[in-house]
């Protein structure tokens, strides 16, 4: 919004500050936008900014700045064999929560497309998990992987499956797997009411043509319906990556990062370099990595999905 | 009903429209960043910023202002603004970094060395008069000393002491342990898993570096030495490590403590399925509310064989921003506070020590189940005063971590932890 307004600004017409002017559509247009650009640019540019300034900085425990520190909280950030490990388990966190929650959630997709008794109650449990606060859904996930109490352990026992509780959370692979699938659990519901959405605008002209011509389901899978959502699934793919890969509430509430790091991802552990050690120099550094490649991210994203789609047009 | 600005149309009206509004935006946002400090008639406006212990902090500590506020009527008006407590350290920190540190306020006694290097906490050597000092419990009050000078005045002081299930230990033929070696036997004794384990350890979440220092202390080991360097490789330290990850191995405990935290482990000891843990006297108040027929007791954490006791104790601290206007207010403000009734109302609800010996020679504290928390303040060890202590923390519970998840040995996990210290 902020740009397009800027785009109008014409100074020759409106640098003449009189009645008629102030009456002109572009000037009364910028004076409407003013106050969101100005919303804009406190809460979303300045932070950024204040970030950027503070991983160049020396900065005390209060995050007050101490003067320039060129390169030195990157330089501390790429030494320290943590943040390396845990940028790796980052990125397999995001590729392994995106990549399976959009192969589960084309399939639950397609099935609330169908026509079934019931079809509205489903729609409306599958959102239920949507609703509530990702803080209450992990905190939820954190009893149900008890140790000790937690319902699967109980189900298991009591089927005999199991003789001794599993202590999901206690070893660095079962609690990875665990926030994983809680993860995945968690994305799913956006990730299929968008492609539901997709679906719905696919017309079933295309589909009858396609059965007349003898295709079964695969073929129109493949050649209808997957092409025709692929806009949506950009636009999931996208949105989920950023959320997932900044989402905190989940690791954050289930493990902490225990045992040793092994756990955390970076907004976890950029988390406690800042709030718990006090480390906010570092951190902000991090702050601007995690920024400046989810940005890359975006526009590499973007960039390549766009020339495809525009091929497949043609 | 709607009027003026909404039913009024056409060109001339709307430039005027998005001026005020624009103007509206501005004023909020600067608004934003001013604050009041003082209303007028003569009036002294002190802010006081204290933590919720639980819920009912706020209403007690409202209670002391109001009675402050009606007997200085006039003079002075002290507002009460509480915050949970793990939001403390970001509020207190933000508020000093904006300049707008609260006159009067709670935090955390480690943090002293932190907020006083960057000359946010007052001095506070030339109001303590011996009047005022003498009723303190003279080692409790020392905790909040730093440089030969003190800055907090203690309030919410605990001791840790290990709690034990009286009916199992009868059952099972065992005493309170005294020792490791009664430690050991009675956690690999007791444990009947998976409906009761031996002794709880929480090795996930907060705390973790506090449940090893209960091994680490009572085997004569400590974290830093004088000058502030790890002590943590140090004979004493490895094999206190060694001492609690062999009782994980040989099933003295829940198996994988990585996966549980502070808050499960407190669950679990409330709903009988351990037999011991070691923590402070709140756990009594939480036992007698959720589940009041449990048999326990608490005794002093069992010491490696001939090694002094050392009790592990935490104190949180009153203070006053060094750079409040109005520091004889504030002061007289602290000293209404550190009335016996209001200290002995507080402690009770919050289930913790006193720091008054008035309060402590009250019967209340002197039942059986409160005396032995406050004879474990004679043995009592603070946290040290450290600026890096919440980094040494952290580097302490990633070491306990790796020692009983098994990515390293103790003695690894340990040299590790002292290199990192010392490089901070």
């Amino acid at each position: 919004m902020a740009v397009v307004g800027e785009s109008d600004l014409r100074p020759g017409r409106s640098s003449r500050w009189r009645p008629s002017s102030l009456r002109s559509e572009p000037v009364v247009g910028l004076l409407f936008i003013l106050p969101t650009v100005a919303f804009v640019v406190l809460i979303v540019f300045y932070p950024i900014v204040e970030t950027a300034l503070m991983s160049f900085s020396k900065v005390n425990s209060l995050a007050q700045r101490e003067g320039f520190a060129g390169v030195a909280n990157y330089r501390e950030l790429f030494s320290d064999t943590v943040f390396l490990r845990i940028l790796a388990q980052t990125v397999g966190w995001t590729v392994a929560v995106v990549g399976i929650t959009t192969v589960v959630a084309i399939p639950v997709a397609l099935a609330l497309n169908f026509n079934f008794r019931g079809r509205r109650l489903a729609r409306a449990l599958l959102i239920v998990p949507w609703a509530a606060s990702l803080m209450i859904n992990a905190i939820i996930w954190r009893w149900i992987l008890d140790g000790q109490y937690s319902i699967i352990n109980g189900t298991l026992m009591k089927l005999h499956l199991i003789d001794q509780p599993i202590i999901w959370l206690g070893s660095e692979q079962t609690a990875w797997a665990a926030i994983i699938l809680v993860g995945i659990l968690v994305s799913i519901p956006f990730t299929s009411f968008s492609l539901l959405a997709g679906l719905q605008s696919v017309p079933s002209e295309l589909y009858e043509a396609a059965l007349v011509d003898g295709a079964g389901f695969w073929t129109s899978f493949w050649h209808i319906t997957l092409p025709l959502i692929r806009p949506v699934l950009v636009v999931t793919t996208l949105l989920n990556v950023i959320y997932v890969f900044n989402s905190f509430p989940i690791p954050w509430v289930l493990t902490q990062g225990a045992p040793a790091y092994h756990t955390d991802i970076l907004v976890t552990y950029l988390y406690k370099r800042a709030f718990t050690e006090g480390q906010f120099g570092p951190a902000a550094a991090m702050a601007m990595l995690t920024f400046l490649l989810l940005l890359a991210f975006s526009l590499g994203f973007s960039h390549v999905t766009r020339e495809r789609t525009g091929v497949n047009a043609k | 009903m709607m009027g003026f600005p909404f039913t009024l149309r056409g060109r001339r009206t709307r430039p005027a429209l998005a001026l005020a509004l624009a103007a509206t935006t501005v004023v909020a946002l600067t608004a934003c960043g001013s604050s009041s400090t003082s209303a007028g008639g003569g009036e002294v406006q002190l802010r006081f910023l204290f933590p919720e212990y639980s819920a009912k902090t706020t209403p007690l500590m409202k209670t002391m202002v109001d009675d402050f506020n009606k007997a200085n009527a006039g003079k002075i008006k002290v507002s009460l603004e509480t915050a949970p407590w793990d939001k403390m350290h970001d509020k207190l920190a933000v508020s000093m970094g904006a300049g707008q540190a609260p006159d009067v306020f709670g935090y955390a006694t480690r943090w002293i060395s932190e907020f006083a290097g960057l000359n946010q906490l007052a001095p506070l050597d030339d109001k303590l008069t011996p009047a005022f000092t003498q009723g303190f419990n003279q080692k409790v009050l020392g905790a909040g000393t730093y440089k030969n000078k003190t800055y907090g005045l203690p309030v919410a002081v605990s001791t840790r002491l290990l709690y034990y299930r009286t009916d199992i230990f009868d059952k099972a033929g065992l005493s309170a342990p005294k020792t490791w070696d009664d430690l050991m036997t009675a956690a690999i004794k007791t444990a009947n898993p998976p409906k009761l384990y031996g002794l709880g350890v929480p090795a996930s979440g907060i705390e973790v570096d506090t449940f090893f220092n209960y091994f680490l202390y009572n085997n004569g080991g400590d974290i830093l030495d004088a000058n502030g360097k790890s002590k943590l490789s140090s004979p004493e330290s490895v094999e206190a490590l060694q001492y609690l990850t062999d009782l994980v191995k040989r099933n003295g405990s829940e198996p994988k403590p990585t996966g549980f935290t502070r808050e499960q482990i407190i669950e679990n000891f409330k709903a009988g399925q351990l037999a011991m843990y070691p923590t402070g006297p709140w756990l009594t108040a939480m036992i007698k509310a959720d589940n009041p027929t449990l048999k326990y007791a608490a005794v002093p954490f069992p010491t490696n064989a001939g090694k002094a006791q050392q009790t592990v104790s935490v104190t949180d601290s009153l203070g006053m921003s060094a750079k409040g206007a109005h520091q004889a207010e504030a002061w007289k403000f602290i000293e209404f506070m550190y009335q016996p009734k209001y200290r002995q109302s507080f402690d009770e609800a919050e289930g913790m020590l006193p720091e008054l010996n008035a309060v402590a020679q009250s019967a209340y504290f002197q039942s059986p189940e409160n005396k032995p928390f406050i004879d474990a303040l004679a043995t009592a060890k603070f946290q040290p005063q450290n600026a890096k202590f919440e980094q040494i923390q952290q580097i302490e519970t990633v070491a306990v971590q790796k020692a009983l998840s098994g990515q390293a040995t103790p003695q690894q996990a340990l040299d590790e932890a002292t290199t990192k210290i010392n490089q901070l």
